[in-house]
């Protein structure tokens, strides 16, 4: 395969890589959704990029069909690039935090281009090296390790763009910094090998980080990134410091030697005559070198002055240029052979490129001196053109590549012949001390890296066990505190960390948490236990306060002359309100009902003494009044905490449905009248609540049942019934409730008034206990008194 | 909630809303600790709409500590309230001056 074929391949690969950019291009023109401020910046750079492709691929095709391979080369660095910048775009676009939603995959596209690109660079730098492939190879990791930085480098160019914009974060400035430079030295330094393992860096890079986001890995890049540029700089420093040294010692040695052979040649007086003899006459001379004459001493010839050579005869003058010459000319090779020189030549310039020489310490093919034939750099090599430049004494390094335009070459100049003419004595340094001392060097900076990224390696396994074995082992250690929920495997755990540092001190709060979370777990358990137990108590309280009140109905099956219904309702588990009814003797039964100040656990326990009170105090016989006169007296004997009831109080006459009741300060009852409609009781004298004020009177009342008439017997629960929006139920609504009862059940009477209420509290929250009670007479009814 | 104003060792407290289970708590404790040196205490029923038997309760336990240290009345005691007073017989613990 010729360099020629290989080119325009590299050519023809660039050329993909610009279609597959044309293509990018045009899906995110075309693509449906709204364009985004990514998608703009995308588009804005394309453009530019691809316009800089197209003109750049424009100016090198003359240059590629005329074959011209050197300058070919140096256009496709420029146009290689490309795909370069290329890859760069797409770690722009497609950060890893991004997702790129067009179903073309830029990082695969990408890696053809950046493979061939790769393949093609490193077959032209192995064809045209003049150094063996192993050291073309070695070079080659040199510039593997630059490509990686410039990698990551890149990476991180395309993040920090993004992450400036949203968010400030400390942690990519600094990549940033070294991406700059990094890109910098690309761009202006990098060779072609660098650009194509950097574009493959680039594209692992990528991936690598989509793929683990791992802390690091992150850290691993910025660490990588700082050692890389580290040694770099430190390497360049030191390869640069120490190879311009020896260039210098070399330069100066073989000056030494060009200033020998100028003084050697300035001894002769007629030196300014001869070079004008020299120049116009070179076929003569050389005539007169092949015939063998006499030659006059060496100290005759130095006398000889420009005056005297001026007088001679035409032949004197041959003789003598001649003479001159092969003396001069045997000076010439003897420094050339004594110090084992690359170059010893004196010549005459004309312009910049071309000339005629005069000596020179290497023959013509031919065997004969070089003198009077002429020079061209382009006719005869590259190195030529170096003597024709005035570089006197200046040599470069250049970044680690040897260029084959090296200035290596100097000279001296002559002082002016008659004519005016400057000739100059030009040397140049031997390459092949040069390349055994480049290799040298670059063997030392290669070793100098390689420690250096020993020690890179070195700082992230100390920042894995300092900082994310220990993070890690705590995320563990979270995760199964999770599932297991033992504060105990946290902490014989996190003891594992020893550091005294942050992440111990994190370590060990953690480990202090969890056990906190299981005291505050134990506590949480303990409540719930005893709410759960007081619940259970509250039941059995409840239970207790149900079986304390009649609750069998019918409840007298052998008395016709009632039927009694009673129900109590508490807003709470247990309540305040109550109602009895029991026979005092066969003839009398006494009913009541009682409301007692508040709800809940005291209101209860109060209600239970209330209720036995009237209950022990009723066997012993009495009118209601005597009966709550007496529990009054002994409730306020001992009642700091100021607890009263309500109760009303009755013991019917069965046989002539005649009530006698008493009242201490509760809600009047309501009985029916001849109408069958209940109506308030008009005539109730009532006495102050039980237990409100100590030695309270109460006294009777008389009230009449006819046969088949009811009396109801309710709590304030009852007419102060709420609705959603507030409003009590109210008595004359629960009068009108209770109309009509059609010689119902006292418990059908009940329920139905229940039903209503329901209906009308709908959802609002009851506060209030609930009782009622009713009576229906069935008895005969005292026809006159 | 509970405005008090305080003038010497007369002590005026102004409850608002109704005063029932729910709210009676509320009104203990906002008393607790106030009556310290209180000869006279008013309770302006003013923004009382309603008063249940634990609001009474209530009353009575202050009137009860009232009753040691100097006297206690109600103002402003609107009719529903006074019918509850009334039917409990209230009167005879508490004073009550509507004028």
């Amino acid at each position: 395969m010729t360099a020629k074929e290989i080119v325009s391949i590299s050519f023809i690969m660039n050329s993909i890589s610009v279609l597959i950019m044309l293509g990018l291009f045009i899906s995110v023109v075309l693509k449906k959704e709204k364009k985004n401020k990514k998608d703009r910046i995308f588009l804005a750079v394309t453009v530019s990029v691809l316009i800089y492709a197209l003109l750049d691929t424009a100016v090198s095709i003359p240059d590629f069909t005329t074959g011209s391979i050197q300058l070919t080369i140096q256009t496709e660095r420029l146009i290689g690039f490309i795909p370069h910048f290329a890859c760069f775009l797409m770690a722009l676009y497609m950060r890893p935090d991004g997702e790129d939603n067009r179903g073309l995959k830029p990082s695969r596209l990408i890696t053809v281009p950046v493979i061939a690109d790769f393949v093609l660079t490193a077959t032209l730098i192995v064809i045209y090296s003049d150094r063996s492939f192993i050291s073309a190879a070695g070079s080659g990791v040199i510039t593997a390790i630059n490509i990686l930085s410039y990698a990551i480098a890149y990476y991180y160019v395309g993040i920090c763009l993004f992450e400036v914009w949203k968010t400030d974060r400390v942690l990519f400035l600094l990549p940033t910094f070294f991406a700059c430079l990094a890109v910098y030295f690309t761009i202006f330094m990098g060779g072609p090998l660098s650009k194509a393992l950097l574009m493959s860096g680039a594209v692992v890079y990528i991936y690598v980080s989509r793929k683990f986001r791992s802390l690091i890995i992150r850290i691993g890049g910025i660490v990588l990134v700082m050692f890389i540029f580290i040694t770099l700089v430190m390497g360049n420093e030191i390869t640069s410091a120490a190879f311009t040294s020896y260039l210098v010692t070399l330069h100066d040695r073989n000056d030494e030697h060009l200033r020998e052979t100028e003084d050697y040649i300035e001894s002769f007086a007629a030196l300014p005559w001869l070079v004008d003899y020299w120049e116009d006459n070179p076929e003569k001379i050389k005539e007169r070198l092949l015939a063998d004459t006499k030659i006059p001493s060496e100290q005759e010839l130095f006398k000889i002055g420009v005056d005297e050579a001026e007088e001679m005869s035409k032949e004197e003058q041959l003789d003598f240029a001649a003479a001159c010459y092969k003396s001069i000319d045997g000076f010439f090779v003897w420094q050339f052979e004594l110090h084992d020189l690359d170059d010893l030549f004196l010549i005459i310039p004309y312009d910049e490129y071309d000339g005629t020489v005069l000596f020179d310490a290497k023959r013509s093919p031919d065997g004969s001196v070089k003198l009077g034939s002429d020079f061209d750099v382009f006719e005869e090599s590259f190195e030529w053109s170096n003597y024709a430049r005035e570089t006197e004494g200046r040599m470069h390094w250049t970044w680690g590549t040897y260029k084959e335009s090296d200035d290596f070459g100097f000279y001296r100049q002559m002082p002016p012949s008659r004519r005016g003419r400057v000739a100059r004595l030009c040397t140049s340094l031997k390459r092949s001390d040069i390349y055994e001392h480049m290799d040298f060097i670059s063997t030392f900076r290669l070793t100098a890296m390689t420690y250096l990224i020993l020690v890179a390696v070195a700082v992230l396994i100390i920042l894995y066990r300092m900082i994310l074995r220990p993070l890690l082992l705590m995320r563990e250690t979270m995760r199964r505190y999770h599932h297991d929920k033992d504060p105990d495997k946290v902490s014989s755990d996190m003891e594992r960390i020893t550091q005294k540092d942050e992440i111990g001190s994190f370590a060990s709060e953690f480990s202090l948490l969890t056990g906190e979370m299981r005291r505050y777990t134990q506590e949480v358990e303990l409540l719930a236990t005893d709410k759960e137990r007081v619940a259970s108590e509250l039941r059995m309280a409840a239970d207790i306060q149900n079986k304390a009140l009649p609750s069998k109905f019918p409840a007298f099956i052998d008395k016709p002359e009632f039927d009694i219904y009673a129900s109590m309702n508490p807003a709470k588990e247990v309540g305040g309100d109550f109602y009895d009814f029991f026979l005092t003797d066969e003839k009398h039964l006494a009913f009541l009902i009682a409301d007692v100040s508040d709800k809940g656990i005291p209101a209860a326990l109060f209600m239970m003494s209330v209720k036995n009170l009237i209950d022990y105090r009723a066997q012993k016989g009495g009118t209601p009044a005597d009966i709550l006169t007496s529990v009054n007296d002994q409730i306020c004997r001992n009642n700091e905490s100021k607890m009263f009831a309500t109760v009303w109080m009755g013991i019917l006459d069965l046989d002539t449905g005649i009530v006698i009741c008493a009242n201490a300060g509760h809600e009047r009852p309501a009985i029916t009248n001849s109408n069958e409609e209940f109506e308030l009781i008009e005539k109730d004298k009532h006495g102050p609540a039980v237990g409100m004020i100590p030695g309270a009177k109460y006294s009777d009342y008389e009230i009449r049942l006819h046969h088949k008439g009811y009396i109801f017997l309710y709590t304030d629960g009852v007419i102060e019934a709420k609705d959603p929006k507030g409003e009590f139920y109210g008595a004359d609504n629960m009068l009108l409730n209770l109309s009509d009862p059609e010689d119902a059940s006292p418990k059908w009477i009940i329920d139905t008034l229940y039903d209503s209420i329901d209906s009308y509290v709908q959802d609002a929250k009851r506060f209030d206990d609930m009782t009622m009670l009713c009576l229906k007479y069935l008895g005969e009814e005292e026809s006159t008194q | 909630m509970l405005q008090k104003i305080k003038d010497n060792d007369i002590l005026t407290v102004k409850p608002e809303g109704a005063l029932d289970t729910l709210t009676s708590p509320e009104f203990t404790a906002g008393m607790e600790g106030e009556l310290d040196g209180i000869k006279t205490l008013i309770l302006d029923f003013e923004k009382v709409p309603y008063i249940s038997s634990a609001g009474v309760r209530a009353i009575l336990l202050l009137q009860q500590t009232m009753d040691n240290q100097g006297s206690m009345k109600l103002v402003h005691v609107n009719e529903d309230i006074m019918e509850l007073f009334d039917t409990i017989g209230f009167f005879n613990v508490v004073t009550v001056d509507n004028d």
